[in-house]
């Protein structure tokens, strides 16, 4: 009696037990920022509930930082102990997390044939520690009916035909109009008055250094171990950019250009009249201005010497701190998968990362054919032959310390884009803190 | 008796004390001697420390891009703030002094702006200066004058802010009035009756008088001012040009943002004890060094 | 006669003209709030909106849940000012009304940290709270006030005991009065005054503070006021209506204090100024 009164208690804890491991999820935090309204994390949220919802093993919790504080956010954590399993991580600060140490390597998170493309992978000491959540490429933007009403042909939508420089600034010329209708080609162009700018070739922070590698040159070489910046062809890819607005008389200035709202009011209220920015503004912001009229167009960036664009994407990491890697990275893999992020592939936002998406037309016209997105035709060579063949990466996908190099870079560059300085001896003046702060942080 | 007394006494000071104590040991001499030991290192914050030896302030005083800068545009508007907003506190005080009707209503309007908080200050004064849609440049247009790039410039950012800074030094005002209607009046018809102006009574009476009040708010205004960090953070960001870098902006920047821990102890150490020894000598030459010794 | 008259309308010419200059910014804030972004953006810019759109606060609050950033702030606040009130009192007593060894240097040590500037030691204090897992939330915020308050209010309060003669505390302690009851039944009301001062002063420096919320508070839901107008504001960007609405919900508060409270406030201020 008793024997059997104790195997039943023990048959009986067993189960319990066995029940209650199996019910136990592996909880495991994600984080992730919102740029403007904490509303942008619902829809994170959202994605995130479906997840824990398709399935038992995992549980996942949101925490949500505004894009401003997340970098302090990530230090007092890490100070802490406190830091979460996983996270969208900050290109810039990306790699410089891996060589403190806090990033796991993730190069296991997928099989070999089914991987991210090469070209979004971030690595540290040859191996993955993030891939890009979605392929961004700079493109140029333009207002067709400006085009149209100067009787000029649009810009090329494919790398073979980009522009050159002088073919850009020539186009740009003919559009610009001062608020009495004169071009800078005309006499008594009132510059002061501008009512429509020609082009507006972007100059933030990390985006304007395209140019140099256009011209020949770069910011550095793509194995991270070498500085380009100083090289004439660099320095004098700067300068024709300044010369946009200093001498051609096409471009805002660059304070202007910072007080003027999105790119689709920008374009659509006929301030300018072409614009680079990343592919995202097809589903960030000229999407809402198409209900009122905004008819643009795609194109390739004009090239100096070489078309060539730069391709990014902010990479989810997973913290070596973690005590379920594996749970991790499967939640990881599900997120970043394009099927998962399907509203915000087929809204213009992001690009897939997979190469299966880019491997067939049909595949293609799977995620692009749809508006916000220009014609197919136009998208395709555009953007996304364009993405595939002349694409390089941004430093930070390799360079530890990016943001710190762009302190110096960034730090009195507004003289050049104001002429108070040559870009020659702007970088001359920045050299030394410039070559000592790459020797101190470059691959070696 | 005396003697238990005595030893009651000093226990029952040293309860009473204990807090204040604990927080000179935690909070004050504590982190000094951590402020130094972490100046002694590389430290990106998310891994242990290394050791750095003197390189964080050789790294200072040769190669650093931003420390020099930051020390100028601290000490710069550190200077305009407390210079011009005692100026401006006392010129106001004095007029308030007067017989003006409402004078509580002003006093009121006056003070109001030093209980906002900086952040509120930040933001409103940040958008009156907007280069494009300003208030402040649609009155300079309303004049015939070109716009100015008040905080994308690099001689008006700083002066920009300091005149926000000024807007806020109500305390001051305040502060100045009560201590000018403290004047006694007898002293003033003195000088009247000695065939003074109005500018003897300010110099032998006013001033002197005034002279302690002023010079303790003076002290306490310039600590606070050399501290200067939500204008910076939020609105220019340490721009154009660095000249609005602030110390401890760029501390928060380089150790929160940048994971440079040793660096920014580094500074800390040699702007603040650079600070410190100034004031401390500052404060020991005073004659309000008496003050302070009312046993 | 005629001087004086011409003088005194020149100094209320002048007091006028400033006093709207120091409201100005407070208008415009008033203003910009209840404004749509198209009429912000205009320029020459309006003085005033078409219609006040006081929707431009509901819509601000759900993104800036102004209930919920009030009841942090306050939560860190009030402790914080009754610690600070306590303890600096207990300390200036010490100084003020006790005799024991170490008083002067210990005295001295008091003024020299008044002198140190906070922000030096940011860094120390920040690792020493992870070290104790305390990092993330109020403690870091709260406690330093209950540990001697600041050594500008210990000095405050103990140049205002001062002035209080001993007659009374000697008359208590003949009653059989421990320090305890000295402080706290005999003094305590008579240093109302230069309470009152260190704690609104207390008070507007926690419901200002920014890089203390910046460092030792990462959950949102437990942002304070202004710590979550700084994100606001970095976030908005150019959504000038609802940063302006999310100001005047920041700045409101204060002010209104103030006018329930002016004459303690303006005392306050003066007292801590004047310090004798």
């Amino acid at each position: 009696m008793k024997v059997r009164k104790g195997l039943l208690i023990s048959l009986l804890s067993l189960a319990v037990c066995a029940g209650f491991v199996s019910a136990q999820k592996t909880e495991i935090t994600y984080m992730c920022w919102y740029n403007t309204t904490q509303s942008e994390a619902q829809s994170v949220q959202a994605i995130i509930d479906t997840f824990n919802n398709s399935q038992d093993k995992i549980h996942v919790t949101m925490i949500a930082v505004p894009r401003d504080g997340y970098e302090t956010k990530v230090n007092t954590m890490a100070a802490g102990n406190q830091l979460p399993d996983c996270t969208q991580l900050s290109e810039a600060m990306a790699i410089q997390m891996a060589a403190a140490g806090v990033l796991a390597v993730v190069s296991d998170m997928y099989p070999k044939n089914a991987a991210p493309l090469k070209s979004l992978t971030f690595t540290y000491n040859g191996k993955a520690v993030g891939y890009s959540s979605g392929d961004e490429v700079l493109l140029l933007y333009y207002n067709k009916k400006l085009f149209d009403a100067a009787h000029l042909p649009y810009p090329p939508a494919s790398a073979d035909k980009a522009w050159t420089w002088n073919q850009f600034v020539e186009a740009a010329k003919k559009l610009t109009k001062d608020k009495n209708g004169k071009t800078p080609n005309d006499p008594g162009f009132d510059a002061k008055n501008i009512v429509t700018y020609g082009a507006d070739f972007n100059r933030l922070w990390w985006m304007w250094p395209i140019v140099m590698y256009s011209n020949g040159g770069g910011l550095m070489s793509p194995d991270g171990k070498q500085l380009l910046i100083d090289k004439p062809e660099s320095v004098e890819a700067m300068q024709k950019l300044a010369d946009l607005y200093l001498k051609d008389q096409v471009s805002p200035s660059f304070a202007d250009r910072s007080a003027m709202p999105s790119l689709d009011l920008t374009l659509l209220s006929n301030k300018v009249a072409m614009a680079t920015s990343g592919q995202w503004e097809m589903g960030v912001s000229l999407n809402n201005s198409l209900k009122d009229g905004l008819d643009y167009g795609v194109g390739v960036l004009p090239k100096m010497k070489v078309a060539v664009t730069y391709n990014t994407g902010a990479p989810y990491g997973v913290f070596k701190s973690t005590k379920n890697k594996e749970a991790a990275m499967t939640f990881i893999r599900w997120y970043a998968d394009e099927k998962n992020q399907w509203p915000q592939i087929t809204g213009g936002i992001l690009m897939p990362v997979m190469a299966k998406w880019y491997a067939s037309e049909a595949a293609m016209r799977e995620w692009a054919d749809h508006p916000p997105r220009p014609p197919f035709a136009q998208y395709k060579t555009a953007v996304i032959d364009y993405a595939m063949h002349n694409a390089i990466q941004v430093p930070w996908y390799y360079f530890n310390g990016y943001q710190g190099f762009d302190d110096i870079l960034s730090s009195g560059i507004e003289s050049v884009w104001n002429g108070k300085m040559t870009a020659k001896a702007y970088i001359d003046s920045i050299m030394p803190q410039l070559q000592k702060y790459f020797d101190e942080h470059k691959a070696q | 008796m005396t003697s238990r007394r005595s030893l009651r006494t000093t226990v029952a000071a040293y309860i009473f004390l204990a807090p204040a104590i604990l927080g000179l040991l935690f909070l004050t001499v504590l982190p000094i001697f951590g402020v130094a030991g972490i100046s002694l290192t590389h430290w990106s914050g998310l891994e242990a420390p290394s050791w750095a030896g003197f390189d964080n302030f050789k790294t200072i005083f040769t190669s650093d891009m931003f420390f020099g800068p930051s020390v100028k545009a601290t000490l710069f508007f550190a200077f305009g703030s407390v210079v011009f907003g005692t100026v401006y506190a006392f010129a106001v005080a004095m007029l308030l002094d007067q017989k003006v009707p409402a004078r509580g209503l002003f006093r009121s309007i006056f003070f109001l702006p030093y209980i906002v908080p900086s952040i509120g200050t930040a933001v409103v004064w940040g958008w009156m200066y907007e280069s494009n849609f300003g208030v402040f440049n649609y009155f300079l247009n309303l004049i015939g004058m070109d716009k100015v790039k008040w905080l994308g410039d690099d001689l008006t950012a700083t002066p920009a802010l300091v005149v926000m800074t000024i807007w806020g030094v109500g305390n001051f005002i305040v502060i100045f009035l009560a201590g000018l209607q403290g004047v006694p009046r007898t002293y003033l018809e003195a000088v009247e009756i000695d065939g003074g102006n109005a500018w003897h009574k300010f110099r032998h009476v006013t001033l002197p008088l005034m002279s302690p009040v002023i010079f303790f708010n003076v002290l306490m205004s310039v600590i606070a001012n050399l501290q200067v960090f939500v204008p910076a953070y939020s609105i220019t960001r340490g721009g154009p040009d660095n000249t609005t870098l602030y110390m401890v902006y760029l501390m928060f920047r380089e150790s929160f943002q940048r994971n440079n821990f040793g660096l920014v102890a580094a500074y800390s150490l040699v702007f603040f004890t650079a600070v410190g020894a100034l004031t401390a000598l500052l404060f020991g030459f005073s004659k309000s060094w008496t003050f302070f010794e009312g046993e | 006669m005629k001087t004086h008259n011409r003088s005194n309308i020149a100094v209320t010419a002048a007091v006028i003209v400033l006093g709207f200059l120091s409201v100005f910014p407070f208008l415009w804030m008033l203003r910009s709030s209840l404004m749509s972004n198209l009429e912000i953006y205009q320029y020459p810019p309006l003085m005033l909106p078409k219609t006040p759109r006081f929707d431009n606060y509901v819509y601000a609050l759900t993104a800036f849940p102004f209930g919920r950033y009030l009841l942090n702030t306050l939560t860190i606040t009030i402790p914080s000012v009754f610690g600070v009130l306590l303890t600096s009192t207990m300390a200036a007593y010490a100084f003020a009304r006790l005799d024991f060894p170490g008083r002067k240097p210990l005295f001295a040590l008091v003024i020299a940290s008044m002198l140190m500037p906070g922000a030096a030691t940011i860094i120390p204090i920040f690792k020493g709270w992870t070290l104790l897992g305390l990092s993330n939330g109020y403690i870091p915020l709260i406690v330093p006030a209950f540990l001697g308050g600041g050594a500008f209010n210990i000095f405050l309060c103990r140049q205002f005991l001062m002035t209080i003669p001993r007659d009374l505390d000697e008359a208590a302690i003949i009653d059989g009065a421990g320090n305890i009851r000295v402080l706290f039944q005999v003094l305590l009301p008579l240093i109302k005054p230069v309470l009152i001062s260190i704690g609104l002063f207390t008070f507007i420096l926690y419901w200002n503070d920014v890089l203390g919320p910046l460092i030792y508070i990462s959950r949102n839901e437990q942002n304070t006021i202004s710590q979550a107008l700084a994100n606001f504001r970095a976030g908005y960007g150019t959504d000038y209506k609802s940063i302006m609405a999310a100001c005047c919900m920041a700045v409101a508060p204060v002010v209104g204090l103030y006018l329930v409270g002016q004459r303690y406030f303006i005392e306050g201020i003066v007292l801590s100024g004047m310090k004798s």
